[in-house]
């Protein structure tokens, strides 16, 4: 890690934000398990007001998160059951010593349950501090993305909450939907969604 | 790098507070000993040096004069009685918040404390005979003291490397120049050339010029904090006005005895503070220590399972190692653990400062001893220890201790006194919480949980259990919210901490002479033993200091109650059923209660109760992992764990299994095999019934013996 920073001093001078974003990257790769992911973050930096976003897909929809949140991204492990808690919450499993629950986000989005393979992956994000892991069908792209080519969510066009969303973006002939996990798993949601579940 | 030494600073201003309220607590108890007094003065003074080096004005303003009082204190100029005690108690409370804000990055309000800086300035007054001043900015009673006027020529050459302690020396200039008239004049000799020049150094030596009526011993506190990072040289110019004799210019070999005596004086100081030998170390290194033992007992614990199946033959030796290894492990465990336990005493030295605050509110006068405050527990319990006992305290003073006229009028003593206490027991930590007060009203107790539907009207009671309805939910016996103890929350959200803690609390009260709040915890919250069970093809964890016994049911043991809780008859008395796989939705596990194994748990309060699992895996130490790291708390598991093979499985919260609806009448599947049920409320069994109950009851008792001995 102090390898890489040292290989880069000039940075410090060029742009402060950028710095930021840039030792963020590294924190997050120093984390993460995949010297892949590694290598695409150090080409990252000369990236402006682009931002790269790692897509996956649950049934046809592809969607899009921001790789920076993404801790790594594993097979399906086998997990705990917690009883007692919604539909989407699969249970909890062992990551490297830590306790994650994985949320299955086909549940989370229209309420079906994942019928779990050997295809399925488990991607790690970190939301404010907590690490969750989110069961999608399969990892597609990783998409550098301009903001500007993001345009607003259109009103209940797809199968999940609106403000869940943070964008839309083409790439190629796709349509990838930006989602806001902090949103989607956000405590205060969670427990409503508990509440009402109740 | 700046932020580091500030983060220092706060670190050491948190001990240095404990250690003056220590201090000033022993001198309210009539402990007037030099060291006491010197202890105090020290960590205020260290307190307002360090403030100084970051230039928190305030901080440094108002812990001079705190300083300046408790040196007439130190002199003997002026007797430390209780009201005295006091004012340095809530001076000391100021110097505290002012530091918690500035930590906290908050602007301290300009007149933060004035009350108690004008009673300080008052009694410097009434000390010195001269008024104070008016800004009572630094340093006024150095003007007090001595009117004479004095010329120093002070030579002020700093090291180097001044600048990369996180001295700065022109605070140490400016802090000159409110002692007195300044003429400055640098010294510019040791400049490198520019090429080679470190710009993080500092080359520049000063000439002050200092006509002030501060002696000079004032002069070097100034300099105090950089003593040993710079050459200085303080003479004076001429005779002062004064003429004493101490005033006099030391000649040079008497200033440099001076100046190693003081030098011997503060290593002493430090030595004597110290004690043992001590480092400081990061508490993350550590929690990353006790997390690498945890993973360490993990692979240990699979390494058992393993070895089980190994053929007699080859395993023997092996079995041995692992044996040897696992008593390492708990060795190693146990001195992590000790790493990272501290005294209690940091928690209960917060406690008189709560007390002075609550006693203040409500009127009345409440006096603490404490007892055991050296007793050891883990950080992590002590940090989650504070809130309870905050509120357990807070309740003594507001609820049971009586207003000194009650108190006079029930012929005590006027003051109320507090015993707070800490020991060890059993691999648990016991804390008590004892007052003289009035103890609990019984019948207003009676009567509120009556109105609020606790017990059902005519419900009889012990006295002990009267007293422990103050824990359960929704009770607050305080007639009118009161600003004390009365903010929403009640006893029980403390019991409701406790228990998520694996701990227990009850409370026993004697009408008219006091109460007793027992308070049990783990000593650790990072591993515990437990037993693991399999319900269907999942594992779980019961908490071993909660287990009785496992047994086997017989037929006619299960019952059912009018409100549909399933009872089973264990050790000669009923206690609820709870069927996991019901419980917990589990789909593959024994649904038939006589295939099944029952174990007899006591939960943290006392209460007994069964759980029904399939199996009995074995016991092992576990390492406790929080699920709301993650996630958030599930109902009925207390935390998860990872087993041998590397898989999840959850603790079970013993009392909050208790408060879950179990959504199945066990008594129906008994029956849909048996056809056989007993309703133990709704008829009265018939005689024949009863024999078979007795005869049950006696295969139950010895079943149950030879399940206790396989365990």
């Amino acid at each position: 890690m102090s390898e890489v920073q040292n290989a880069t001093p000039s940075i410090d001078f060029e742009n402060d934000s950028e710095v930021g974003l840039f030792n963020e990257n590294i924190k997050a790769a120093s984390t993460s398990t995949s010297n892949q992911l590694d290598d695409e973050f150090s080409l990252s930096q000369s990236a402006d007001a682009e931002k790269q976003y790692i897509t996956f897909t649950i049934n046809e929809e592809e969607y899009g998160t921001p790789i920076l949140t993404v801790q790594e991204i594993r097979g399906w492990m086998k997990t705990t059951p917690l009883p007692n808690t919604p539909d989407y919450v699969r249970g909890v499993t062992n990551l490297r010593g830590n306790i994650v629950p994985v949320f299955d986000l086909r549940t989370r989005f229209n309420g079906e349950h994942t019928q779990i393979t050997e295809r399925h992956v488990v991607i790690m994000v970190e939301i404010e501090g907590r690490i969750v892991g989110l069961l999608v069908d399969a990892i597609s792209d990783i998409l550098t993305i301009d903001e500007k080519q993001i345009q607003p969510p259109p009103t209940a066009n797809l199968t999940i909450d609106t403000q869940y969303l943070s964008g839309l973006v083409t790439s190629g002939e796709r349509m990838v939907a930006l989602i806001n996990i902090d949103k989607l798993f956000d405590p205060k949601i969670l427990n409503s969604i508990q509440e009402n579940a109740a | 790098m700046h932020d580091r030494f500030k983060l220092t600073y706060f670190e050491e201003c948190e001990d240095r507070i404990i250690e003056a309220e220590e201090g000033l607590s022993r001198m309210q108890e009539g402990d007037t000993s030099s060291d006491t007094i010197n202890q105090v003065f020290r960590a205020i003074h260290s307190i307002k040096g360090g403030a100084g080096a970051f230039a928190f004005d305030q901080i440094v303003n108002f812990s001079h004069q705190f300083e300046t009082v408790l040196d007439f204190v130190r002199e003997e100029r002026l007797e430390p009685d209780r009201n005295l005690c006091d004012l340095f108690l809530r001076a000391n409370d100021i110097v505290a918040s002012m530091i918690e804000m500035e930590k906290a990055g908050e602007q301290i309000e300009q007149d933060y404390g004035s009350e108690i800086r004008i009673e300080l300035e008052k009694i410097v007054q009434n000390i010195t005979g001269a008024a104070p001043k008016e800004s009572s900015q630094t340093h006024a009673e150095s003007q007090n003291e001595n009117t004479g006027e004095q010329t120093w020529a002070i030579s002020f050459r700093p090291h180097e490397n001044i600048l990369k302690t996180g001295n700065e020396p022109l605070f140490i200039i400016q802090a000159l120049q409110d002692l007195g008239e300044l003429t400055l004049s640098a010294e510019v000799d040791n400049l490198p050339s520019l090429s080679t020049l470190t710009p993080e150094n500092c080359y520049i030596g000063w000439k002050i010029i200092l006509k002030t009526s501060a002696p000079e011993d004032e002069i070097r506190e100034v300099f105090d904090f950089v003593d040993d990072l710079c050459e200085l040289n303080i003479e004076a110019q001429n005779v002062p006005l004064g003429n004493e004799p101490e005033r006099r210019a030391p000649t040079a070999p008497e200033q440099v005895l001076k100046k190693i005596k003081r030098k011997e004086d503060r290593d002493a100081v430090e030595n004597a503070v110290i004690g043992k030998s001590s480092i400081r170390v990061d508490l993350e290194r550590i929690d990353q220590l006790v997390n690498l033992v945890g993973e360490m007992v993990i692979a240990q614990s699979m390494l058992q399972e393993q070895v089980r199946w190994l053929p007699a033959e080859a395993g023997g030796k092996v079995t041995e190692g692992v044996e040897n290894l696992t008593r390492h492990m708990r060795d190693l465990q146990e001195s992590v653990m000790a790493v990272r336990a501290q005294q209690i005493k940091s928690v209960f030295t917060r406690m008189p400062r709560i007390i002075r605050e609550v006693s203040n509110a409500c009127g009345k006068d409440v006096r603490l001893t404490t007892f055991g405050e050296e007793t050891e527990v883990d950080k992590t319990v002590l940090e989650n220890l504070i809130d309870p006992l905050t509120h357990m305290i807070r309740n003594s003073v507001d609820h049971g201790v009586e207003t000194p006229n009650e108190r006079e009028a029930a012929g005590k003593n006027p003051y109320g006194m507090i015993q707070l206490s800490a020991r060890h027991k059993s691999g648990r930590i016991i804390i008590e919480v004892e007052d003289d007060g009035k103890g609990i009203n019984r019948e207003a107790v009676l009567a509120k949980a009556e109105k609020q539907g606790l017990i059902t009207a005519g419900q009889t009671l012990s006295p002990l259990e009267i007293d422990n309805l103050i824990f359960k939910a929704g009770f607050s016996t305080a007639e009118k919210i009161s600003e004390v103890s009365g903010r929403g929350v009640g006893m029980d959200v403390v019991k409701r901490n406790v228990s998520e803690m694996g701990g227990r609390i009850s409370v026993a009260s004697t009408p008219g002479k006091g109460c007793k709040m027992t308070l049990s915890l783990p000593l650790t919250l990072a591993v515990m033993d437990g037993m693991v069970v399999s319900v269907g093809s999942q594992r779980f964890v019961l908490p071993t200091i909660n287990i009785i016994e496992s047994f086997q049911p017989a037929r006619a043991a299960i019952g059912k109650l009018a409100n549909g809780v399933n009872v089973i008859r264990a050790r000669g008395e009923y206690v609820r059923a709870i069927p996991l796989f019901s419980l917990f939705n589990i789909n593959d596990a024994i649904t038939q209660p006589e295939d099944a194994l029952f174990i007899l748990l006591e939960s943290d309060e006392g209460d007994r109760l069964s759980v029904m699992v399939d199996d009995v895996l074995g016991q092992q130490q576990v390492v406790i992992k929080s699920l709301e790291t993650n996630f958030r708390n599930v109902e009925g598991i207390s935390a998860a764990t990872i087993l041998g093979n590397g898989d999840v499985a959850l603790i079970l919260d013993v009392p909050g299994l208790n408060d879950m609806e179990a959504g199945i009448d066990l008594c129906a599947e008994t029956l849909k095999s048996l056809k056989h049920i007993k309703d133990i409320e709704d008829c009265q069994p018939p005689s024949e019934a009863q024999n078979l109950i007795e005869e049950i009851t006696q295969n139950m008792e010895t079943d149950s013996l030879e399940q206790g001995g396989s365990l």
